[in-house]
């Protein structure tokens, strides 16, 4: 007779089970990104109104048919205006990331690759960038070069730039010093080669899914400048400046700040839910 | 000895197995979805019996994925999560362990059966000194006071030959050498006074020398009454220290048998490959994978078996793949007059090659490839470890140099330095007959194509983002095809669209070949390149290797530390030791008659298979 020994119990698969990566989490995120990017293309076939439509006899109205996110303090329709809001908080949120990547990838390679002066030099700078909060570089910034959309968006790409050239530098050096560039140098390649053929798609290719994450980021870092009032301003419909404008009636009218409210936490989730799962797709 | 149940006598069986089945797994479907009994993942220990007695040892051999390993696991209840053990019998001491209890588990492992793993360092905790973790096992196993404890630790350690045991008890794992670390851990499984020690490829990572003072201390414990399990791939190992033997095979035993009847006459096909696969004292030139006379064959099995089990030995149908020739002469005779030196009267030659006559020089009739003379290199400054110390040897066209020692010796600097990846101190190399180190990179680069490098970890030496396609026509640049490569080395053309990480060791190391021939190199330095590999598919290797020379004409800078390997492989031989080479010359004379005390330790100490010094035999 065949008994059974010991604990035959947790049969849960063990880590690392590359394929099926996508659950439930990831597909709502997908869907949601989906949506979001809809509304930021043709934000008509979501929401066909104007989101600067002013009706003063409709102000303040709580959420009801016909207005399912409610009306703010002038009668505009909130789902309207969070609906054309997409298209900027994206903008600003994609733009900001890629000004940041491209420092990033500037600052990184050249100290990966720059030599120790120059490696010296960039780290330093990059250790005194990170003194500062993120938020308050880009205040910095926008100090300096008077509030905006286009300021801020470079603002919050300059305050995450040195987090990714940090990345970038270590894992240029790595794959540097990996045994397949050795190897490559035992085959007689230049200099030039071994860069492109070898370090910069092993070295930067991992960064971009970082970007996923990134861009949640900075669509929040985006909509706390236009909050302040830095960024976009009101009237124009954008999550921030609808929360900057709709921060005086949060006792009275809660929809005002709500729905812009959670469409930048739920558009920060999704990318980063889905950065996360590409992040554990890839090995290592 | 105190704190022991030491009532077992010799002869009185420890542990017996029958029909014993382990597997991990099943089909995960989707969503939360439980895997139950009737839907587990397929065995990997198939039926599976066997019993240790008291006094006796069970050595199980297999290679990588044969299931041993698990099967010794299962033993002490740790085959980790996600797993199943089924069996018709298991009893530890007489006594059941069917459906045992963790509790129940947990007295039998340390307290009947001690286990000791192949790598030491990660066994022990870093941060606490060997003597607690030694007393650890006794507080948990025995009722010893404090100071019996460290008594009976100072005990421990002496007996299993630590010196100065009183200072070394208080040493944390890190500070000791990876011998006196693997005594550590042995002690620690003796603790308790284990009727039986379960010992999972305890010396693979050691040093030969090491490796032979560890096999004796096991000799010792099992004379002294204890029972061993030993499970090992080196067929060498197992033939000292085993009294029977259970090869592995994808799970099932193929053959069982006493050492003498499972090494001496084995029946299995599996095992005669496996025994003629191992390369000591076979001559050079000489097939190991279809051995009795034929020449090397180039093919070997070409292709995985869907990563199974990695195990690529032909079947015994397979026909000898060439008509018999005599092994390629051995430079013992050709040799003898021309040592290994290519500079003439250099220092540090030893006494082998000094006596017997004048060194050739470059150019004086014999084609050298490579000329190393007197390199050093010093890591870490001043007062650095010297690495290398005035290494000098040179490599004929078409012939092979091995280049031996143990670990930190500095081979792979020697390697390293020749390849123009480290500048040396001092010295310097040439590569056919013009100056390569020192140098600049850019003036060499042009002239790499005639030096090529192979490494023991093929997959890192790889771009992880290409296939075997992209990596050999970027090594080819457009001077011949992928496919005539890949057939060249064995593969099959369809191998050219996979990546590395999807080949077996055995198919990485055959690209890893293929890429450093494709330039038409001169001479190829090979860094340990059978190292990582099963002793089957360690022989395809150096059989591709002897067949590629023969028709390339491609000269060898062999490193390795193993003996058997070097000695199958070399026509001239040079052993390192501490950065400075302590003899060199043709391989056959310094095998046949070691001049200096450190190469005769080194063959020493050297694992032999016991059946093959009684002679012919019958395989």
């Amino acid at each position: 007779m065949t008994a059974l020994i010991g604990a035959e119990a947790d049969v849960r698969a063990r880590g690392g089970d590359g394929g099926r990566m996508l659950g439930a989490a990831q597909w709502v995120a997908i869907a949601f990104l989906g949506l979001l990017l809809v509304a930021a293309v043709a934000p008509w076939l979501l929401a066909p109104g104007d989101p600067l439509a002013i009706d003063p006899g409709e102000a303040f109205l709580a959420p009801q048919w016909g207005h399912p996110f409610g009306t703010d303090e002038s009668g505009r329709d909130i789902y309207t205006r969070v609906v054309h809001g997409a298209a900027p908080s994206l903008v600003i949120g994609v733009a900001a990331t890629a000004i940041g990547i491209a420092l990033a990838l500037v600052l990184g390679l050249a100290a990966a690759l720059g030599g120790r002066i120059v490696d010296f030099g960039v780290s330093r700078l990059l250790e005194v960038l990170f003194a500062f909060p993120g938020l308050l570089l880009a205040l910095l910034v926008i100090t300096v070069y008077g509030p905006g959309v286009v300021t801020s968006t470079i603002a919050v790409g300059l305050a995450t730039a040195p987090g990714y050239a940090r990345i970038i530098r270590s894992q240029t050096r790595s794959v540097a010093a990996s045994p397949y560039v050795e190897a490559a140098v035992v085959l007689g390649r230049s200099r030039t080669r071994i860069l492109s053929r070898h370090i910069l798609p092993n070295a930067v290719v991992p960064v971009f899914v970082l970007v996923t994450l990134g861009v949640g980021q900075a669509i929040v870092w985006a909509a706390a400048l236009s909050y302040l009032g830095l960024g976009a301003e009101p009237p124009a419909a954008e999550w921030g400046a609808m929360l900057f404008a709709g921060k005086n009636y949060l006792a009275t009218a809660w929809w005002l700040t709500f729905f812009p409210g959670l469409a930048i936490v739920l558009s920060a989730a999704a990318t980063t839910v889905l950065g996360r799962a590409l992040q554990r797709r890839r090995p290592q | 000895m105190s704190g022991g149940d030491e009532t077992t006598g010799v002869g009185e069986v420890l542990v017996r197995v029958e029909g014993l089945r382990v597997g991990f797994g099943g089909g995960r479907s989707g969503f939360g979805a439980r895997s139950r009994a009737s839907e587990r993942g397929p065995a990997v220990v198939d039926g599976v019996s066997f019993e240790v007695r008291a006094g006796r040892s069970l050595a199980i051999v297999g290679e990588s994925g044969s299931g041993k390993s698990v099967t010794a696991r299962a033993l002490v209840g740790l085959v980790g999560p996600g797993s199943w053990v089924t069996a018709d019998a298991l009893e530890v001491d007489g006594i059941s362990m069917l459906g045992a209890s963790a509790a129940a588990w947990r007295r039998v492992r340390g307290g009947r059966i001690g286990l000791v793993v192949q790598d030491a360092l990660v066994s022990l905790d870093p941060l606490r000194p060997i003597g607690r973790e030694i007393a650890d096992a006794l507080r948990l196993h025995t009722t010893l006071s404090e100071a019996g404890r460290r008594a009976r630790v100072e005990e421990l350690l002496e007996s299993v030959g630590m010196p100065e045991p009183r200072s070394r008890m208080r040493q944390r794992s890190g500070e000791l050498s990876g011998g006196l670390r693997q005594r550590a851990l042995i002690a620690s499984a003796l603790a308790a006074s284990p009727a039986l020690l379960i010992a999972d490829e305890p010396t693979t990572a050691l040093d030969s020398t090491v490796q032979a003072q560890i096999l004796g201390l096991f000799e010792t414990i099992k004379a002294r009454g204890t029972g061993l399990l030993f499970i090992s791939h080196d067929l060498a190992v197992v033939s000292r220290i085993a009294d029977d033997v259970l090869v592995m095979r994808g799970g099932r035993v193929v053959e069982a048998g006493t050492v003498e009847a499972v090494l001496g006459d084995p029946r299995s096909s599996y095992t005669k490959a496996l025994l003629r696969a191992v390369p000591a004292g076979v001559a050079r030139g000489v097939s190991l994978v279809a051995r009795g006379g034929s020449r090397v064959a180039r093919g070997g099995s070409p292709v995985a078996r869907g990563g199974s089990s990695g195990v690529d030995i032909p079947s015994e149908s397979r026909p000898a793949s060439a008509s018999p020739t005599p092994a390629r002469p051995t430079s013992a005779s050709e040799g003898m007059s021309t040592p290994l030196l290519p500079g003439s009267g250099e220092a540090r030659v030893t006494s082998a090659s000094e006596g017997m006559s004048t060194p050739l020089l470059p150019g004086s009739g014999e084609a050298w490839v490579l000329e190393v003379a007197g390199v050093s290199k010093t890591f870490g400054g001043l007062g650095g470890r010297k690495a290398v110390d005035g290494v000098s040897l040179g490599v004929r066209a078409g012939t092979t140099v091995g280049l031996v020692g143990e670990s930190g010796s500095g081979k792979t600097t020697v390697a390293r330095i020749v390849l123009g990846l480290t500048a040396p101190d001092e010295g310097s190399v040439r590569l056919g007959g013009e100056a390569w180190v020192p140098g600049r990179e850019r003036d060499r680069r042009a002239r790499r194509a005639s030096l090529g490098a192979v490494y023991q970890d093929a997959l890192s030496s790889f771009d992880p983002r290409l296939t075997v396609q992209q990596i050999l026509s970027d090594a080819l640049r457009g001077q011949g095809s992928v496919e005539g490569l890949l057939e060249e080395v064995g593969l099959e053309a369809r191998v050219a669209s996979a990546r590395p990480l999807q080949l077996s060791g055995g198919q990485r190391q055959r690209v890893s070949i293929a890429r450093a021939l494709a330039p038409q190199p001169s001479v190829i330095v090979l860094d340990e390149p059978v190292s990582a590999l099963d002793v089957s598919i360690q022989a395809q290797i150096l059989d591709l290797l002897d067949a590629l020379q023969r028709e390339r004409g491609v000269a060898y800078l062999f490193i390795s530390h193993d003996l058997g390997v070097v000695q199958h492989m070399s026509d001239e031989l040079a052993v390192m030791k501490d950065g400075r080479i302590v003899e060199q010359g043709p391989a056959a004379s310094v095998f046949a008659a070691p001049s200096h005390a450190y190469t005769r330790a080194l063959l020493a100490a050297a694992p032999v298979l016991r059946t093959r010094e009684g002679g012919a035999l019958a395989w």
